[in-house]
């Protein structure tokens, strides 16, 4: 007995049966027939070897030879098995993976199903040729498709649209690059909608093998548009309209504005002009009466005439006013620029206030410097000078005194009038040059005059271009300055 | 002496060995190495039994013995990591 053989006889007798054991144990493919098949067949070889393994042990052993012409048979068996074992297990494989491959294209073709079914926007496929290959339930809900005789959907035959007719009427829509949606109209017979559409081409190994087209229905949103613009232009229409009907209220308002300010115009110029005619000669009879020229009057009679005459003057200063206020603001004054001599004017202007200012007991000065020939109206400049001087005058008690003084500064005519009298609280510094407003102070008596002085010194300033300017306080007297352009605006 | 089923035994595999390599290569085969290890061993097995028939009688017996013992250790080993191997499920080898 030779017992190294018989002991790996053993071993191979005990491994092949282990194994043969463990081949009940291991994983198989699930496919039950070739699971089967393969647990079957490796079962059989391993158990040629486990049986060749006993073979020999009992050959080896001396104990008999018997099972040896049946072992060589079986040998033969081994070889043949583990190759249809294998074959068996690729098959099993392949249709493993199959399954899976199947399952896998269900589960996805499922859930891209759902996302067309339920997506909002119509969705269709057309084929290389035009044909409709697949269109979701909304897009047949979109576009109406209807089944042919042969089960095929398509458009139906009232279908027109802004891009496409009829028979083919999807290829219509349907362009070789990938396009952003654009807007469609479509009609069935007699109903529109209005749609969305965009367009991608389909490829296919790099050839262009038909087209996804998807519709989006915004028939709400283009009526609610469409109603938003007219709504617009209507309301557009209603503005003009109106507006035009103010402009016209306007006009007519304006025109009857301009007849009134004409009528106020030639009312005043009749009026002063029926008024100065009497004033006129109620001052020149009582100047008569007061020279004593019919005859002698009494220290009463001078008195009460003195009177007569000072309400007269008064009266035409401010009819006077009155109508060269009226002049300026309807355009009416004239200006005529000369060349003058400022201190010859302030002589002539200044002499004529002397006896008012002498008799109010208030000296009267004036001085120039710089300020030689001027060119603007020296007419209108004069009545300035006279306004501004009479005001001061008006103004100040008897001891005080007034001041005229002209000067050249950056290219204008500064003339500043100065007074020492009572002076104008600064809340009132806006409100002297508004008309027939004067200033009251407390406890003094309302000083006598029209309140246009100031007024139309303001306004022939504006006239000649240039401005009139305010500084005073209370008890300190008042200066009040005037700027003249050298050469004024153009003469009107 | 060679006896004819030995021969025919040895031509079967000899056949069939390139089709077990190629299968067991495309499918991927776990421990597809131990496989084709163990059919090695049991294809030395083979022609240990016809050359003892020519020479070394004793020492190609023996070969054939230990050969066709290493053959079922490997077997067994195969079955037992098959059994332990989760990928082992498919039979195949998924690195």
């Amino acid at each position: 007995m030779n017992v190294p053989i018989v002991i790996a006889d053993c071993i191979t007798m005990l491994t092949f049966g282990v194994a043969l054991v463990l081949v009940l144990r291991i994983p198989v493919p699930k496919e039950p027939a070739f699971g089967r098949t393969i647990r079957y067949f490796l079962v059989m070889a391993l158990a040629v070897y486990a049986f060749v393994g006993f073979s020999n042990i009992l050959e080896h052993a001396g104990i008999t030879s018997i099972l040896d012409t049946y072992e060589d048979y079986a040998e033969i068996m081994f070889v043949p098995l583990v190759a249809y074992i294998l074959y068996t297990l690729s098959m099993g494989l392949q249709v493993e993976e199959s399954q899976r491959a199947k399952a896998t294209l269900f589960r996805e073709h499922e859930l891209l199903n759902g996302i067309l079914e339920t997506s909002p926007a119509g969705i269709v496929l057309l084929t290389g040729t035009g044909q409709l290959r697949f269109a979701n339930d909304r897009a047949i809900e979109l576009l109406e498709l209807v089944p042919d005789d042969q089960g095929r959907l398509g458009l139906p035959l009232e279908f027109q649209s802004t891009t496409a007719n009829g028979e083919g009427g999807l290829m219509a829509f349907a362009e070789d690059t990938a396009s952003a949606s654009r807007v469609c109209t479509v009609y069935f017979g007699g109903r529109r909608k209005t749609l969305s559409v965009s367009s991608t081409p389909l490829l296919a190994d790099g050839y262009q093998s038909g087209w996804v087209l998807t519709f989006g229905d915004i028939t709400e949103q283009e009526e609610a548009r469409r109603a938003l613009e007219d709504a617009e232009r209507t309301y557009r229409l209603q503005l003009e309209d109106t507006v035009n009907e103010r402009t016209a209220e306007l006009i007519e308002t304006n025109r009857r504005l301009e007849l009134a300010n004409m009528a106020k115009g030639q009312f005043l110029a009749n009026v002063s002009h029926e008024l100065r005619t009497p004033l006129n000669s109620v001052i020149g009879f009582t100047q008569l009466l007061l020279g004593e020229l019919p005859g002698p009057v009494n220290a009463e009679q001078r008195v009460q005439l003195g009177m007569v005459r000072d309400s007269a003057t008064e009266l035409l200063t401010l009819v006077n006013d009155i109508l060269d206020l009226e002049r300026i603001e309807t355009g009416n004054t004239v200006v005529e620029v000369e060349e003058f001599d400022i201190r010859a004017l302030l002589d002539k202007q200044l002499a004529m206030m002397k006896p008012l200012a002498a008799d109010k007991g208030v000296a009267l000065e004036y001085q120039v410097s710089g300020c030689g020939m001027v060119r603007t109206d020296p007419g209108l400049v004069g009545q300035i000078v006279r306004n501004l001087v009479s005001n001061a005058i008006k103004f100040t008690g008897a001891g005080g005194q007034v001041t005229v003084d002209a000067q050249r500064k950056d290219g204008c005519c500064v003339l500043r009038v100065t007074d020492s009298g009572i002076g104008i609280p600064q809340e009132f510094h806006g409100r002297v040059f508004d008309a027939f407003s004067q200033v009251t102070v407390e406890d003094e008596v309302k000083p006598s005059g029209t309140g246009l002085g100031l007024t139309i010194c303001r306004d022939l300033c504006a006239l000649l271009g240039g401005e009139i300017d305010v500084e005073s306080e209370p008890g300190e007297g008042s200066v009040f300055s005037v700027r003249l352009p050298c050469n004024p605006p153009e003469v009107r | 002496m060679v006896q004819p089923s030995e021969v025919v035994t040895l031509l079967v595999a000899l056949v069939l060995a390139p089709m077990i390599v190629t299968s067991v290569i495309r499918i991927r085969m776990a421990h597809g190495a131990l496989v084709l290890a163990a059919l090695g061993a049991l294809l030395v097995s083979y022609i240990a039994t016809i050359v003892e028939g020519l020479l070394l009688p004793d020492l190609f017996n023996a070969l054939e013995h230990f050969s066709l013992a290493a053959a079922g250790l490997m077997f067994i080993l195969l079955m037992v990591r098959l059994r332990c191997d989760e990928r082992g499920r498919h039979f195949r080898d998924e690195r």
